[in-house]
């Protein structure tokens, strides 16, 4: 599951779309309304969407209405932005609309079933593999509320592609598939891609030297101490480090985990099989080796000496329990869309039996080893969250704060990289829940370092000599969803025309003050062998 | 069913002692045990607490309480007393003052921008001027997050809005919200209210009850729900704070009425046949309403802070807005990046438009009679 | 009557209004848009089968009176479960913030009385003088700020600009010396418009008094104005005081809400605002049921107080 390393879409649904209910004030450069020079050589998207309207016998102006959610600030603003251009066309009266999450979140999952005249703008943040992009998205099984293919999107040709990238193995041809999907995609534009997010953290340079942002949201504070990824925080042994949470943890239990707060608060506790580290490369971390024995077989090799938090010793037992543990709770799906069983060798030797051929399966396993007594139901991870992580949970201060110790049995020994032990022997996550008091926090050298500032606050302290910043591409992509199933959203060439007519630019350098890049694919730079540039083929 | 209304009413009305002897109190004894009176207690301190703690001094000290005014001849003499009243506030500078300011907002407000009519192809301007100097929802009208300066004088915001024009133009929202929220309320309130305290018995008690439950509900949480429910815009913040408001009118003008209905005029009129309709609409109403439109002045005040609140939170109107409000919880973080001007400005709209409401409320208060305290909540 | 069974008659009389309040919230929360499912599954595709067992775990598959009927049967055994978003004890939740927003309040009601008493007993005997009007405007300027803009302010100017004070809540038990001086500035926050309120209160119910015949009588006795004041007037004037101390509690949770939010403080104006967010109906009805037992044993108390001052009040009904 997502829990780990945000290895697929599901990582905290809901803050996924929430965002970081960021309020900033950003600056517009003067260009929304000026004429920039390609629309007047070009003036290609009105055109467009004249096409459209004639296509689909509608006459412009066209009356819809954009929405946004009053948590997240940031897409509000470009929900403006983006209705201000196409009122500018004089093709569209647009409205604005904003709602509250929870009334926002019925309306994305239900919009093609009530048939919605709505424009929505949302984001998603996916995991170190392309399918976990384009699935949820895209795919026709996918459709909400089964998943974020919010207009019903429906095409053969694309089903066939994210099936057959997801069944696939070898890179090269992966790479292939998902070339030739983008491509297929910037031509439907089924939605528009608007901007690839960055992972951000501000941190006081006097009290760390130096951070190591994870790119996926959810993983923040792993790099803390990672043996797998190699980063560990240098500081004076048995220091405390003070960092932000955006808001209450929710469930800090991998199988009813709700939010990415709760992941960001877990995961210096959890350890799963394998990790993934800040490059993307698959590490080992419980298991020690692992192969593929036949495509829907893997022999894992465990760590002999490993703890729990709660005096437990890792054994193949765990790994089966921990995977079974998933059935019938909320997230399911973490496990369940690839297990089948797991065969227990001896103690430390165990093969995992696939349902399918699982393309991202490295990728996904590393779900968190919970202790046998949390199978048995003896203990309440949801209370007392416990794993085999270099860190273990000390307190929970409801709405205040959320504070973790160093595990002095954690197996790890020490290498070249990283030493035996984290210097740092508290975290103390301290819940902010509002953006303004958050920056004004870390101003006031309450946090050391907080990952959950706002863009622009983050480009306003950057300018500041006290205030370092660590950012890094993420995997996550901001987007338009245009009501495909109504006239005249029907029609390509609206989708197209309104694609082009996306103040982009503007969007990323005012709204996110220049955090994150303009993006009109879906995969996002992270993945750098998947990922391909602008596709417009119109261009 | 009568006498039982009155009874209970006696204990938290003022302005009543003065019908009623002291024998009829001690009378009341008998049914003490009775099911039903409990409430009153309660309403008396919220009628109280909302009002007037002259209510409070009656159940008290009922003994000592001195005569109001013009009560023996209310009916009677309800045009003089409007005159007088009226001759009261005029004599009242602070009060006159407020009312200017409440004046110059709501014309500001009204030639910010012209005011035109569309329809069917036509455009008909109702109101020519603009004040304003820009489009407030114009973006780009100038650098964005620039601080004051004599193109603009308020500043910019994010977008490049000129804020100027934005204060100016957000009094149509804020002001027609406070006076529509309150006017709706009334609307609810003193009709809920009247029937409630005229007609008594399982009506009042099934009316009352709801006030109960809903005071039981801090206001912004109810107005969060309600939002969550229905939505943000206009109307529905319009909506939340009618459903919060009516409360107080309907409690207030309750207890009025239950001390009118005791009176030799009503008791004349009923004992005539007249129509029970006529004496609510033509003798009771009327002369209970007083404390209330007091009341409701007051609160238009506190429903624009409302209003901003549910802005503040992100439920009220719609960002983009030129609500005061709106502008103001879009200006937070910007106040910690050094601009004030975003925050101080729809703030300080916000601030003087209150204070114009609460100069005008004290004044209502002082010319309509000797209610000389009244308080409020939050609501 | 005696005062016991007054006060237990008086408290029975609450127990229609809170189910009453209780029902609201139920189907407030039910209308909502939003699904607590939907929070626990998300957007995913989850087995069908998964989705209808989770329904039945919560009972969220029973007709919405059930579900309420239930919900009940629980409260009047002090049961209030396991909330099914957060997976954590909803009553040691309600528990753990409480505290939190009690100081709050308490903090805040203690500051706008000792501002607002000396304040209006000021303008009161100053009537028509100078310190009459400033303590007016005073009030006024209370009444017209506000809170949430109020503590942004103060927040900016205290804790980010002089750093005189936290941005955050220390890292501090509840009742510390460091804890008390953060809450200074979200007490101030609160406390503005509710001493603006009692400095008015104060003023118009001493004015009443001082006009009664006993104090012209007492005074024509020739006993001091101090002594006047101090041993008729306060006493006459505090009841009304009293009065609108006691129905601040929903005053102060609405404030809190809003203050709450600006100071990190985990109180249950911010539990509140959350739970609703996440459509976690458990807490929400955990704690609108506490503030409408507190609102209503606010009004309890203050009745029973006016009943010890004046026990006419109990014979009368």
């Amino acid at each position: 599951m997502g829990c780990r390393k945000g290895f697929d879409e599901r990582v905290g649904r809901r803050t996924i779309l929430r965002g970081l209910g960021a309020v900033g004030t950003i600056g517009l450069s003067g260009c929304i309304t000026a004429e920039r020079d390609d629309r007047i050589s070009e003036s290609g998207p009105t055109e467009l969407i004249q096409r459209g309207f004639e296509a689909t016998g509608v006459d412009a102006p066209f009356e819809t209405t954009i929405y946004a959610n009053a948590e997240n600030g940031e897409r509000s603003r470009w929900a403006q932005l983006v209705q201000h251009e196409l009122n500018e066309t004089g093709l569209f009266d647009v409205d604005f609309e904003q709602l509250e999450w929870g009334s926002y979140e019925q309306l994305c999952l239900n919009m093609a079933d009530n048939a919605e005249n709505a424009l929505v703008t949302l984001d998603i943040s996916g995991g170190w593999d392309p399918h976990t992009y384009v699935n949820s998205l895209f795919h026709s099984d996918r459709r909400s509320p089964n998943g974020f293919n919010f207009n019903h999107y429906t095409d053969d040709r694309t089903d066939e592609l994210i099936d057959s990238g997801l069944a696939e193995s070898d890179p090269e041809r992966r790479a292939d598939i998902y070339r030739e999907l983008q491509e297929r995609l910037a031509r439907q534009v089924p939605i528009s891609i608007v901007r690839s997010g960055e992972e951000t953290a501000i941190y006081r340079c006097d009290a760390i030297d130096d951070w190591r942002q994870y790119p996926l949201p959810g993983s923040e504070y792993d790099a803390v101490y990672t043996p797998y990824g190699r980063e560990f925080l240098e500081s004076e042994d048995g220091a405390e480090l003070v960092v932000d949470l955006p808001a209450t943890v929710s469930n800090p239990d991998p199988v009813r985990m709700n939010d990415t707060t709760s992941n960001m608060a877990t995961t210096p506790i959890y350890e799963g099989l394998l990790a993934v580290d800040f490059e993307g490369a698959v590490r080992p971390s419980l298991a020690t080796d692992w192969e593929q024995l036949d495509p829907t077989t893997y022999r894992f090799e465990l760590r002999g000496d490993v703890a729990f938090h709660n005096g437990e010793t890792l054994t193949a037992d765990h790994v089966r329990a921990t995977f079974e543990r998933y059935a019938g709770t909320p997230r399911e799906t973490d496990v369940y869309d690839w297990y089948e069983d797991t065969v227990v060798i001896d103690e430390t030797e165990l093969e995992i039996h696939l349902e399918r051929e699982y393309g991202p399966f490295e990728v996904s396993v590393g779900v968190p080893i919970v202790p046998l007594a949390a199978s048995e139901g003896a203990l309440d991870l949801s209370e007392e969250p416990t794993g085999t992580g270099p860190y273990r949970f000390d307190e929970y201060a409801d709405g205040e704060y959320w504070r973790l110790r160093r595990f002095d049995g954690h197996w790890f020994d020490g290498d070249e990289s990283v030493p035996e032990r984290p210097p740092v022997e508290t975290i103390t996550m301290r819940i902010v829940p509002d953006p303004a008091s958050r920056r004004a926090a870390i101003e006031a050298g309450e946090l050391d370092l907080a990952t959950q500032i706002s863009a622009a606050d983050v480009t306003d302290l950057e300018t500041q000599s006290a205030y370092c910043v660590e950012r890094s591409a993420a995997g996550a992509i901001d987007f338009l969803v245009y009501p495909a199933y109504l006239e005249p959203f029907t029609n390509a060439d609206v989708r197209r025309g309104i694609d082009r007519l996306i103040p982009r630019e503007t969007i990323v350098e005012d709204v996110y003050a220049g955090v994150g890049a303009v993006a009109y694919t879906p995969i996002p730079p992270l993945l750098e062998e998947f990922a391909v540039d602008s596709l417009d083929p119109d261009r | 069913m009568n006498e039982q209304t009155t009874r209970r009413g006696r204990i938290r009305i003022d302005g009543l002692e003065e019908h009623l002897s002291s024998d009829r109190a001690d009378g009341d004894r008998t049914d003490a045990d009775r099911p039903g009176d409990h409430r009153d207690a309660s309403d008396r301190q919220m009628a109280a607490a909302n009002t007037r703690p002259s209510a409070t001094s009656a159940s008290t000290g009922r003994s000592t309480l001195t005569p109001r005014d013009g009560t023996s001849a209310r009916t009677v003499h309800s045009r003089s007393r409007l005159e007088e009243s009226w001759r009261r506030f005029r004599s009242n500078r602070t009060a006159l003052f407020g009312l200017a300011i409440v004046a110059v907002l709501s014309a500001v407000a009204i030639v910010a921008r012209p005011v035109e009519f569309s329809t069917m192809g036509y455009t008909i301007t109702l109101q020519p001027f603009s004040l304003a100097p820009y489009d407030p929802n114009e973006l780009s009208v100038g650098p964005p997050n620039a601080g004051p300066s004599l193109a603009h004088p308020f500043g910019t915001d994010w977008a490049g809005r000129d804020l100027f024009s934005r204060v100016l133009v957000g009094g149509r929202y804020s002001l027609s919200i406070g006076a529509l929220a309150v006017a709706l309320a009334l609307c609810v309130g003193i009709p809920l209210g009247a029937i409630a305290g005229y007609v008594g018995g399982w009506l009042d008690e099934a009316i009352m009850r709801i006030v109960d439950m809903l005071y039981a509900f801090p206001f912004l949480v109810l107005a969060i729900a309600i939002v969550a429910i229905v939505g943000q815009g206009y109307w529905n913040v319009v909506f939340a704070l009618v459903v919060t408001g009516w409360l107080t009118y309907a409690r207030l003008l309750r207890g009025e009425v239950l001390s009118i209905v005791e009176t030799d005029y009503v008791a004349a009129s009923r004992a005539l046949g007249t129509p029970h309709r006529t004496i609510l609409a033509r003798h009771v109403v009327p002369n209970a309403v007083a404390p209330v439109i007091v009341q409701a002045t007051l609160n238009v005040g506190s429903v624009v802070t409302a209003a901003a609140a549910l802005g503040f939170l992100g439920l009220g109107l719609e960002p983009g807005t030129a609500e005061w409000g709106a502008m103001l919880a879009q200006g937070r973080s910007a106040l910690l990046r050094g601009n004030w001007h975003v925050t101080v400005f729809p703030g300080a709209a916000i601030f003087l438009f209150v204070l114009a409401i609460n100069l005008v409320g004290d004044g209502l208060t002082d010319a309509l009679g000797s209610r000389d305290g009244r308080e409020r909540r939050g609501r | 009557m005696s005062i016991i069974r007054y006060t237990l008659r008086r408290a029975l009389t609450a127990v229609p209004v809170l189910l009453g309040a209780t029902a609201i919230t139920f189907s407030f929360v039910y209308l909502t848009p939003g699904d607590p499912v939907d929070v626990l599954v998300g957007f995913d595709h989850v087995d069908p089968e998964t989705r209808a067992a989770l329904r039945a775990e919560y009972n969220l598959d029973r007709p919405l009176w059930q579900q309420y009927l239930l919900w009940l049967g629980d409260v009047v055994t002090f049961e209030f479960g396991e909330s099914p978003i957060t997976g954590r004890d909803v009553g040691e939740t309600v528990a753990s913030r409480l505290p939190h927003t009690v100081a709050l309040g308490v903090a805040s009601w203690t500051l706008s009385l000792a501002i607002g008493v000396p304040l209006g007993i000021l303008a009161a005997i100053k009537q028509g003088q100078p310190a009459d009007e400033a303590s007016r405007i005073a009030a006024l300027v209370g009444i017209a700020t506000p809170n949430f803009w109020l503590g942004l302010v103060l927040l900016f100017v205290f804790a980010v600009h002089l750093g005189w004070v936290r941005v955050t809540p220390p890292d501090a038990p509840l009742v510390s010396l460091e804890m008390a001086w953060f809450v200074i500035l979200p007490t101030v926050t609160l406390a503005t418009a509710l001493a603006a309120i009692v400095t008015r209160l104060m003023r118009s119910s001493m004015r009443r008094e001082l006009d009664r015949e006993y104090v012209r009588a007492a005074r024509a006795r020739g006993l001091r104005e101090r002594t006047v004041i101090l041993k008729h007037v306060l006493r006459n004037a505090s009841t009304a005081v009293v009065t609108v101390a006691g129905l601040q509690i929903a005053f102060l949770v609405d404030g809190a809400v809003v203050v709450e939010h600006v100071f990190s403080w985990p109180g249950m104006g911010q539990l509140l605002v959350e739970s609703i967010g996440r459509r976690d109906v458990s807490v929400v009805q955990a704690s609108v049921l506490l503030i409408a037992v507190a609102t209503v044993a606010a009004n309890l108390l203050v009745d029973v107080a006016y009943a010890i001052i004046d026990p006419r009040i109990r014979h009368d009904r």
